[in-house]
Order: C-alpha cells, then structure tokens, then sequence
C-alpha cells in the first residue's frame, strides 16, 4: 500500500484493488485460524472477532459509533431468513452474537433473497410467516416484502443511525451494510483510463467489443437496469441495452462468474458487485484482475444489504435489539473487513483502498424503488436481453 | 400353445382382474388417490395463473420472446435426448452384449454419471473447457489461442447428455439383458446381417427400454435450470426464474403451465412410441445372444467407454480436487465449517424420500402392470408429470399450498420428503412397473387357489420376487435426491442443511475449497446407491 | 359299459389304492354355466358333473372354452350366468361368488407357478397355513413321499427338471386336501418322451390320492389315456362326454369324429339294405345304427387309417391311387385319393411300402360298427 492510492481521487478508486486484493488475503489468512464451529461454543467476544486480525486491519483506527457493550443483551430464539449468496458471510457474524450471547440462538435459514422474499410473502398470503427478521442482500427484495405490507416497524435508533438513502423512505427496512456496482477489468489486457467514466459509453468503447460479460438474470444486475431506467427512462435503457447486445457481450449465470470469467482473461471487463472481485483475489492472489467505477450513474449504483422486521412476530422485542446489534460499530466492522461491504454508520470506514461512497459519487435515486424488477425484466425482455 | 389358446389364456388373464371386483377397485382407488395426491401441488399454478388478465397472458404466451424460448428449449431436449441414445445404447450394448474387457467395470463407471449432480458438472466443464479453462491453459504454450467456444446449444447439449445419459443406458442396459437372443440367432439365420437383425429384431425389441429412458432424460432436461444457465443457453426454466425474480408469480405460473404442457407433449410420444412397455431397468434373465466379437473394434469401443468415463466422472472429480487444493489458504469460518449432521439429514432425507416414492409406486404401478386399459395406465402416467416440474416451482407451491393447507407441516421434513416423492416417484414407478411385469400373473393365482386373499397372496408371493426392483427404483429416488436443490432450499425446516444446501451456501459465497469434500462425500454416497440398482442384474 | 365301470377298470389295470369311499357321489356340478366377454360367448350353457374320485378332462380345439370353464370352476373367472356346485355348496351363480381362496379347490398351473424364491419345501408347504410346523413338515414329507422326491426337499425349483416341476406342483396343490384338483394343459410344458411318462405317473398320483380331477387339454392322445371320463368342447359347449372309449368308437357329431382320430369320411348312398361308396358296396348292418330313413338319400361314413388296408394294383381294378405317404416310425399312414373324389387314410406296418401315385385297391378292414353322419 502507497500513500498516493489514498490520496489521488480518481487513481485511488480504480486502482485500490490491488491493493485491497493483496492485504485482503492477508487478512483473510489470519482469519482462517478462527474456530467458530460447535453450537455451545460460547465465551466472551472481542473486536478482534469482529475484525479479524492482519496488518490491514492492525493499522485501522477502532470504529466509533454505538457499541455492542452499551446494548441490552440478547436473549432469546430468532427466526432469521438469511439472503444467500455473500449473505452466507453474515452467517459468521450471526456467530460470533450467538457466541457472546448464551442465551441468544438462531434459527436461521439461507435462500437466495429474491427466493426469500417470494417466500415471505407466500407466508404472509397464507397468514403469518415464520421469520422474525429478513435479512437479505438486496434493497429490491427488501422493498418487496415491505411493499406486500409483510414488514413491522424498525426501532428508532437503527434509523436514526443510517444515512437516508439507506433506508426506505418509511422507515420499513434499514441497510446494513453497502454494495457498490462496479467494472471488473483484466489488467493484462486493459489498464485503469481505458474505462469510460460512464456506462452510456460503453458500447462505443472499442476494447469493449465481443469481450464484456454480464449476468442478466442476477439480481443486483437487475436492480443496476431498475436504477438506469429510474435516471434515464425506459426508452434509453433499452437502447443502451440492445447496444451492448449489438457490442458482442458474453451472459454469465452470476456476477462471481462474471469476475472469475474476467480474471481468466475470458473478458476483458465486465458489470459485477465489487465485492466478488475481492472473492476472486482471495482465492487466487496473483490474479489481474481490478476494479474500476463510473460516475454519477447507475453504475456507481450503491445497493445496500439489509434488514427489516416481520410483520407479525412473536419477538419484536428481540428482533429490535438484534437489528440495533447489527449496526453496532463492532457489526459494522466486521461488513467493513470481513465482506469489503460498505458500513452503514459514519463512524466506520470502509476497508483499506476502496473509495468511499461520497468518493464514488453513486446516483441519487430511493432504493426502494428497485423493487420494481417486473418493469426491468420486460424492458430486459423486450431489449431480447433475457 | 397355439396362438388362439393364447390369446384367449391372456385376454383371461387380464380379464382376471376384474373377476373379484373389490380388490382391483380398491386398487384402481389408491393408485388414482396417490397420482392425485402428487399432482395436487400444481393446484398453486393454476390458482397463481389465474390472477393474470387473459389479454396479458395471451400477450405473454405469443411474445417472441416466449416463441424464441419455446423453440430453444425444444431444441435442447431434442438434443439432450438424442445425444442421451447415441452415447447410452452403444454403451448399453457393448457392456451387455459383447466381449469388451473389464464389462463389469465399464458397466459402473457408464452408470455412475447420473449421481453427479449437474450444477457441480457443469461448471466443472466450464471450468476444463472454458475459453480459459485447464484445456486451454494447457494448449496455450502450443500456440492454439482459442478454442471453440463450450457455451450455448451445443454446449448445454453435451453437459446434460454426460449427466442424463445413464437414464437410457440402465434402461436400455435392462432391456437387452431380458430380451431373449434366440430371435437375433432366427434372424441370422435368415441371411440378416449382425447389424440388419439388430436394426430388425433388437432395436424394436428394445425400443421400449430405450424410450423408457429417454423420456426420464427429455423431463429432466425440461425441468433443469442450472446447466443451461451456466452454459449460457436461453431456455424455459430460465424465463420462469426471472419471473420469480421479479416476483411476478402469476407470470410465473402461466409459463409454468406451458412447460407442462410441453412435458405432457414428451409423455404422449413416449406412451405412443412404447404401446407395450415392460423391461426397462430389469434384467429377466433370460436366453442370452450369442456374445458380439468385438475383434478390431475392441480398441476404439474402449476408448469411447473410457472416453466418457473420463469426461463425466475423471474431469468432475479433477476439478473437485483442483477446489480443494487451490483454497489452501482459504476461509474457515464458523458459518462454513461443515457439519457431520449436514451429511445424516441428506441421507435421511433421501432414504425416507426413496421408502415412500416405492411404497407409492407400488399401487400405481401394479395397476399399470396388470391392466391393458389406457385408463389404468392413466395414474402412472400422471405421476411423471411431476418429474417436469421445475424444483422452484414446486417448491413454492407447497410454500404456499404448505401453509395453507397443512400449515403443521410448513418448513416440517414430512413436506419435504414429500416434495421428493413429487419429483422422483417415476422413477420408482418405472422399475417397479417393470418388475412386477416379469412375475407371472399365475402366481398370484396359485396362491390364492392355496387360500391366500389377494393381498397376502401379494405379500407372499409377488413382493419378494419384485423387492430387487423395487430396491433399485430406491436407489434410483435416493441418488436423484440427494442432488436435488431448488426444494430443499425452499422446503427444509429452517436451520436444517443438508450436503446440497451446504455446497450451494459455500459455492455462493466464492468458497469452492470448501464445496470439494462434501461433494466428493455426495458423489460417494451416491455412487454406493448405483450399485444397488446395478447388483440387481446379478441376482435376478 | 357305464362310466363306473370303466374307472373300474383302468384302476384295476393299474392296482391303486382309491382313496374314494364313494364313487357315485356328485362331487362338482356345473348347471346351464355361461361366460362371456362383452359381445364374445366363450362358454354357454354347460352342464357338467363330476364323481368323487374321477379324473374327468376337458378336450377341445384352441379358443373352444375349456380354460374359461375350468377358471370359473376355480373361482378365477366368474360366470355371467348358471351355478357352479361344490360338495353341494353353490360357490358362484345365484347372487353367490367365492373367491379362489375360500374354495378348496387346487390347480396345477401349465407353466406350474412354482414359486421361484421358495424351496420345494417351501412350496409344497404354502398352502398349510392352518397347520403348526411339525403338522407342516410331516404332511409336506408325505406328499414328497407321493410325488417321490423325497430327495429334493431343500432345492429350489429352477435346480429342478420339468417333470420334477410338475410334481412338486401337483404336490403343492394336494396338499392341502382339495375337494377338488384342476390341472391345465399340465403336460404341454414337456418333451414328448417324458409326456408319456408323466401321464400315468400323474394318474397314479391322483389315484393313489384318491382327489377328484378335472384336467384341460387340447391333446386328445393325453385325454384318452388318463382321464375315467373325457368331455369334448367346442365353440363353449359340450359335444360330447362319455368313458374315453366310447367316445372314441361312437362319436356323436361330426366334429367328435373328425376331432378324435385322422377321421376320414367316405360318402355314400343309401340303398335298400347296402350303402354304395369310392370302395365298392357294403351292407348297411356294418353301420352303427338304424339308417333306413336315409334310404336313398347320401350319408358319410366314419373311417379311420385302421379301418382301411390299401392293397397295391393295377387300373382298371383300382379304388384310387396314393397321393401321400407318412411315416410314424412303426407305421405308415397313406394318403389315398379315391376315384369317387373322397380321401381316406388307411395305416399299414411299416414293411408295407407303397410309392405316391400307385393305384391302389382299398378294402374296409374294420371288425366294429362304422359311425355315419348324414350328409350336410
């Protein structure tokens, strides 16, 4: 790591990863001597666990924001309906509470969120669902179920903690940790300048042609169209849809295929979350892969991972608590380090070289509002993209 | 017996059903009870399908998109299935048939494909054969710089015919060893050539073994989603899991309903193809042909044998291993750490799925067996439809139908096991269908003219000789259900995980390391399973 | 001769000991039995009985109703119409139906149905159900003891040959003391050699075992040499029933005739007291019956190969010439060609040799009354 990568505003974001990758590594070897395992392991927790260990994380400032210390404990069974994918790390940090707390178990349950979410409202349909807390890695589906009325109200001071485009606008789900749109790029075969600024541009971009990859049936690239179709309309959505058909990209069932399928050198660049290039990385450290971001448009999407409360629950109460636990400033460290995630709290920076959300500079659009992937998957439709 | 005393001793034969009245009604009632009952979760589609406005469906249905979608996928299971009869009869024939070297070798590692789990071979094949995969990593440095590409038709072709071949070669397999070699020597006899007398004589003979087989590959390719989307290939299965996607469940369940539709287009040319059906999956032990000299042929006939052995069992399993030696260094995390239990609730899961799947077949397929009316046929037919169902679409509705319904069972094992049953029971259906064919009707008759009621008399005499088919129709269930994912994801008890669950959790989050051993485990276990059904052949 | 005595007879041929106490009772009754398929009659109004202890067999073409009748008489069928009787039980007609396993009523199976995943034991024993296990094991030894395999108590019925089969099945069915014991086709399974040796092994068995017996065959050589009375089917009902004898030197339709036997008909006239035919004119007491009526009119004669000598000559003299030879090992049968357009057969020792196409003189060698039939 070099100073100037922090300090050179446009550099630094497209050049962080390398970095990142590198010491994420690390600090992902250090966490492999974590023993978590067994059910009646428990014992006292230290931020340390939350953070991990490695010289990335020895270096950073302790994280500032409520503590796990200063909130009630939490005692009790919790049905959480977990979103896959990534959200399987979450897992960890479900962990490590269930650790601290004796008396605290999960009964907890891994889908796809969009799954997840069907699921929910199928429950709610037939009369109650059996989940106490949704957790899912995408604001669509969280605003789906909170748009079917299946949602409760959050506690105040876990609103109160997340900036307002964070959260839906009525306060139905919060957002717990960040995912940034980004452009994976292979670094053999491009460097950092070679990636327009945005992505109106890209079809015209000829190192683009018959080499770029997407994953259309993916959700977070679905709700990345429902952002484009929110700034710039339905109609140049989808010509710039059919435009990247017309440049020859490549579909890919996921957006972790999409980053690995770069890393081979199978693309030249592609349209993924960023975190999944860190995944890559951390398999395999040598691996020239990047991550580059436009500007202002979707993007620079920033989706968040979240949570809400269901409606119905026998453990509000509960439910209350562990929504403010997961923004505490140990939960949030552990987004922070352990799932290059974007925190959610001002008082928790995000880890080593990534940009910051102001950095990024994401579109200004309601995240609830990406529910609407009806309108995305027939404009997709349409555009002969699905 | 002259062909008149024949006739008349079978249409008494068959007409002996109907001579107690009670005992085949009663029959007729739980064979029908028990088709209903597995159909009953598409309730939900039409329920779901019905919120849709009719202009908006119809819209729906003739959109080109819809049109395109609907070729693709014909296309694919067109494909699949003939690809699935060029590679599994000739292997069918040269391990039944011929004096190829190490028969009983070739005769497992030919099976054992159906156990890996399609998702796992597929982005192994991705992983071998993608542009830049092991192949072309080890072609580079000889100067090839691209190879032809693995996605699209043909490759979603290939990777579901190395997984869904061993469908038509057991099938076929069965057929050939029941099938009695003195009408191939008659036909020799008559000046045919080797080849002419198996165009004429065998291939007609065993047709209904091949279609039998087949028809299980045609569902299958139908109903999977995961191969063609990591092939990169338009299909069906996909438009409908972006509308669960975008949560439009009416959509959903209206394209659902098309795929139904398709699959009963596949059931209705095989019920054509196959008037007489009997002999898949069972061997009756009967005259063997003389065996084939392979002669110069040996050489290349070991080499295919070898050829796809190594593609659909040496490759998935390499590339397992390559997993698990790259994440050396990899994440342990409480939340992955695999548990011993994750493997218990798999297997079972599949055991209980494959007790029951047998206990349901058995009425359906003994109706099925022992009448020559279309009618009777009808609940055995019906449970096949099940098999097309997409595993997320079935999941859902009985998310729905669960809760509703029987809201004790929601997120309960019993549902799930139950979901199985609804997938996997043709399965079952099939060789125990086949199996009760091979026992002569008159020993039921005996029994009862020695004082048994039909039922003991069944017991007694019928189960015994049927329990190797019905012990392969399990292993058959079992196999297929411990590599089924989109319902048990949906359907498990919350905090349940099972081998399929785990693997998928760890995939999603990157860690494939930690995928390899309870995959490797998966294929395993299964693999055990195969040898029941192929020791069948054995003991019979 | 009445039936009861030629039972009698055959018995005494072969010195059992009948088990029967009495030879006169009515043991199974058929009553006006009918069976049909929707639009196909395979059975119509029969009227059966059988005796105790008698070996009756049904004979008849294929597709002639006989495997129908005895099905129903098993329970395996049910009759569309009439009674069937058992010791006097009315066990199917009459709004009554007993299942195969409420009667007591054994079948030996064509194929034999012996259960392939039980031992000859094992088998024999299936029926004894009410019995404890030492009743089991004695009454399973004395039926081996019968069907003399006293040896293959443990093997398993594919280790056997077929005339083993046979008699582990036929064992199995008496197990259990039948009223009665059904056989179908029960030697068609077998090599012509060991056909023969099994037809009177069987019979001993029955006899010794003193069941009653209906046997099913369309091989009219095996109804005549075991059974005490034959019944020949046709088109579902009985042509005709009698002692084997009988109905062999007396059928009573032309289809009884031309069934038994390599009948031939030869067409005469009826003139006065003489009958005029291809053979020349014979008085018409050699005739089985009074045929005055038919004075004048044709009538066909029943004349079988050992009825006929050929006699070898020349034209004019000849009846006919040899239009076929076919040999029988110690017999040759030949096909003649009479000038009257009638072929007949006539049966010659196997010395006697004659070459197609040689005119021959035939002469009616019969010692016994020919049956006739008036021309259709």
């Amino acid at each position: 790591m070099t100073d100037d990568t922090l300090s050179d505003g446009t550099s630094s974001r497209r050049r962080f990863l390398q970095l990142g990758g590198a010491t994420a590594a690390a600090a992902l070897a250090g966490c492999s001597g974590l023993s978590l395992g067994g059910d009646g392991d428990t014992g006292p927790v230290s931020l340390a666990d939350f953070r991990g260990s490695g010289p990335l994380v020895a270096q950073r400032p302790d994280p500032d924001g409520p503590s796990i210390e200063d909130l009630p404990a939490l005692e009790g069974e919790l049905t959480l309906y977990l979103g896959g994918g990534e959200g399987g790390l979450y897992l960890d940090l479900i962990e490590l509470l269930e650790r601290r707390y004796p008396d605290f178990t999960t009964n907890h349950r891994l889908e796809a969120s969009s799954d997840l979410a069907n699921t929910i409202i199928e429950e709610a349909n037939a009369g109650q669902s059996p989940a106490d807390v949704f957790m899912a890695v995408d604001a669509g589906s969280l605003g789906a179920v909170a748009n079917a009325g299946a949602t409760a109200s959050l506690p105040e001071e876990a609103l109160s903690a997340v900036p307002a485009e964070f959260q839906d606008s009525e306060g139905r789900w919060v957002g717990i940790a960040g995912r940034a749109r980004a452009i994976p790029y292979n670094t053999n075969e491009l460097s950092a300048s070679d990636i327009p600024s945005s992505v109106q541009a890209f079809p015209e971009t000829a190192a683009f042609q018959d080499s770029l990859g997407w994953a259309p049936t993916y959700s977070a690239f679905q709700s990345f169209v429902t952002a484009m179709r929110l700034i710039r309309g339905d109609e140049e959505t989808r010509t710039w849809l059919q435009a990247m058909l017309d440049a020859g990209i490549s579909e890919y069932p996921d957006e972790f295929r999409v980053s690995n399928a770069v890393a081979d050198g199978e693309l030249v660049a592609g349209f993924a979350n960023h975190y999944y290039s860190q995944r890559v990385k951390s398999a395999r450290e040598d691996a020239p892969l990047d991550l580059a971001f436009t500007e202002g448009d979707a993007g620079a999407l920033v989706n968040v991972s979240g949570l809400e409360i269901i409606q119905g629950t026998q453990n509000s109460e509960l439910a209350a608590n562990f929504v403010r636990h997961i923004l505490s400033a140990e939960a949030q460290e552990f987004f922070a380090t352990r799932t290059f995630a974007y925190p959610m709290i001002p008082g928790v920076q995000p880890v080593g070289g990534l940009p910051t959300i102001d950095e990024l500079n994401p579109p200004d659009i309601d995240l609830t509002e990406l529910a609407d992937v009806a309108g995305t998957v027939d404009l997709l439709r349409e555009a002969g993209v699905l | 017996m002259s062909s008149s005393d024949r006739f008349e001793r079978l249409r008494e034969q068959t007409s002996a059903e109907h001579t107690d009245s009670t005992a085949p009604t009663l029959l007729a009632v739980v064979a029908l009870t028990i088709s209903l009952v597995v159909l009953s979760p598409l309730v939900w589609l039409f329920l779901r399908a019905g919120e849709i406005a009719v202009p908006r469906a119809i819209e729906l249905l003739t959109s080109q998109t819809t049109v395109e979608v609907t070729l693709n996928t014909l296309a694919l299971v067109v494909g699949v299935t003939a690809a699935s009869i060029v590679v599994g009869v000739p292997l069918a024939i040269l391990t039944a048939q011929t004096d190829l070297p190490f028969r009983r070798f070739w005769t497992i590692t030919s099976a054992l494909p159906l156990v890996v789990p399609s998702y796992i071979g597929a982005f192994a094949f991705v992983s071998a054969f993608g542009p830049r995969g092991a192949l072309a990593d080890l072609l580079a440095p000889l100067g090839v710089e691209q190879l032809p590409t693995v996605y699209g038709l043909h490759g979603a072709v290939l990777v579901l015919t190395l997984f869904t071949y061993p469908y038509v070669f057991l099938t076929t397999r069965a057929a050939l060893l029941s099938f009695d070699g003195t009408v191939v020597e008659a036909a020799r006899s008559l000046n045919h050539t080797r080849w002419e007398a198996f165009k004429r004589v065998t291939l007609p003979q065993i047709a209904p073994g091949i279609a039998a087989g087949a028809l299980l590959v045609a569902l299958y390719t139908l109903s999977d989603f995961g191969t063609p989307a990591i092939m990169q290939y338009d299909v069906f299965t996909r438009m409908i899991y972006n509308e669960f996607g975008a949560r439009r469940l009416d959509y959903a369940s209206v394209l659902s309903m098309l795929l139904l539709v398709m699959a009963l287009g596949i059931l209705a040319v095989e019920s054509r193809l196959n008037a007489g059906r009997d002999g898949a999956y069972v061997s009756r032990g009967s005259r063997q042909p003389g065996q084939i000299r392979l002669g110069r042929w040996k050489v290349p006939a070991l080499t295919f044998c070898a050829g796809i052995a190594s593609l659909c069992l040496v490759l998935p399993v390499a590339i397992l291993l390559r997993w698990l030696v790259r994440s050396g260094t990899g994440y342990v995390g409480g939340g992955f750490a695999f548990e011993l239990s994750y493997a218990w609730n798999s297997v079972g899961l599949a055991a209980a799925a494959a007790a029951i799947s047998v206990l349901a077949a058995l009425p359906v397929a003994y109706l099925a067996a022992r009448s020559d009316t279309g009618l009777a046929s009808l609940p055995e037919r019906a449970t096949y439809v099940g098999y097309a169902v997409p595993g997320v679409v079935l999941g859902l509705a009985l998310v729905y139908l669960g809760l509703a319904y029987v809201p004790f069972l929601y997120q309960s094992v019993v549902l799930l096991v139950f979901a199985y049953v609804v997938r996997f029971l043709p399965q079952a259906v099939g060789t125990t269908e086949s199996s009760i064919l091979q026992v002569d009707p008159s020993y039921i008759e005996a029994a009862r003219s020695l004082g048994y009621d039909p039922i003991s008399a069944f017991r007694q005499v019928v189960l015994p000789l049927v329990a190797p088919g019905l012990a392969a129709g399990a292993a058959l269930v079992f196999l297929t259900t411990m590599k089924e994912l989109p319902a048990t994801l949906m359907l498990r008890p919350t905090g349940f995980e099972t081998f399929v669950t785990y693997i998928w959790l760890v995939q999603g989050a990157g860690y494939y390391g930690q995928a390899a051993v309870p995959a490797l485990i998966l294929v395993g276990v299964s693999g055990l399973s195969m040898l029941v059904i192929l020791r069948r052949e054995g003991s019979s | 001769m009445s039936n009861q005595t030629r039972s009698r007879r055959l018995s005494a041929f072969e010195s059992v000991d009948a088990a029967v106490s009495d030879p006169d009772r009515t043991v199974l009754r058929l009553d006006g039995v009918s069976k049909d398929y929707g639009q196909e009659l395979a059975v119509e109004n029969l009227d059966l009985e059988v005796k105790e202890g008698e070996l009756l067999t049904l004979l008849g073409p294929s597709g002639c109703g006989k495997t129908t009748t005895l099905r129903m008489i098993a329970g395996l069928e049910r009759p569309t119409a009439g009674a069937v009787s058992l010791e006097d039980d009315v066990i199917a007609g009459e709004g009554i139906f007993r299942k195969p396993e409420e009667r007591d009523v054994g079948i030996v199976f064509q194929d034999y149905a012996l259960f392939p995943h039980l031992s000859v034991a094992e088998n024999i024993a299936f029926g004894l159900t009410d019995m404890d296990a030492e009743a089991t094991a004695s009454r399973v030894d004395e039926l081996l003891e019968l069907v003399d395999l006293r040896d293959h108590h443990d093997k398993m019925p594919a280790q056997l040959s077929g005339g083993q089969q046979q008699r582990v099945a036929l064992a199995r069915s008496l197990a259990p003391e039948p009223d009665v014991l059904l056989l179908d086709e029960p030697f068609s399974n077998l090599d012509v050699r060991l056909r023969v040796e099994m037809r009177e092994e069987v019979r001993k068995i029955l006899k010794r075992a003193g069941v009653t017996a209906i046997s099913v065959t369309h091989d009219q050589e095996e109804a005549l040499s075991i059974s005490d009375r034959v019944a020949i089917m046709n088109d579902g009902a009985i042509a005709q029933v009698g002692d084997p004898g009988e109905v062999f030197e007396n059928p009573e339709s032309r289809f009884v005739a031309s069934f038994l036997g390599q009948a031939s008909f030869l067409s005469a006239r009826v003139v006065d007291e003489t009958i005029e035919t291809g053979l020349g004119s014979f008085g018409t007491h050699r005739l089985n019956g009074p045929v005055e009526a038919y004075d004048g009119a044709m009538v066909d004669v029943l004349v079988r190969p050992d009825d006929l000598q050929a006699v070898p000559t020349s034209e004019p003299k000849a009846d006919g010439y040899v239009v076929h030879r076919q040999y029988n090992g110690p017999s040759f049968v030949y096909r003649v060609e009479l000038h009257s357009g009638d072929i007949v057969h006539c049966m010659h020792n196997h010395v006697e040799t004659f070459e197609p196409g040689e005119p021959v003189e035939v002469d009616l060698a019969a010692d016994h009354e020919l049956a006739w039939y008036p021309t259709e």
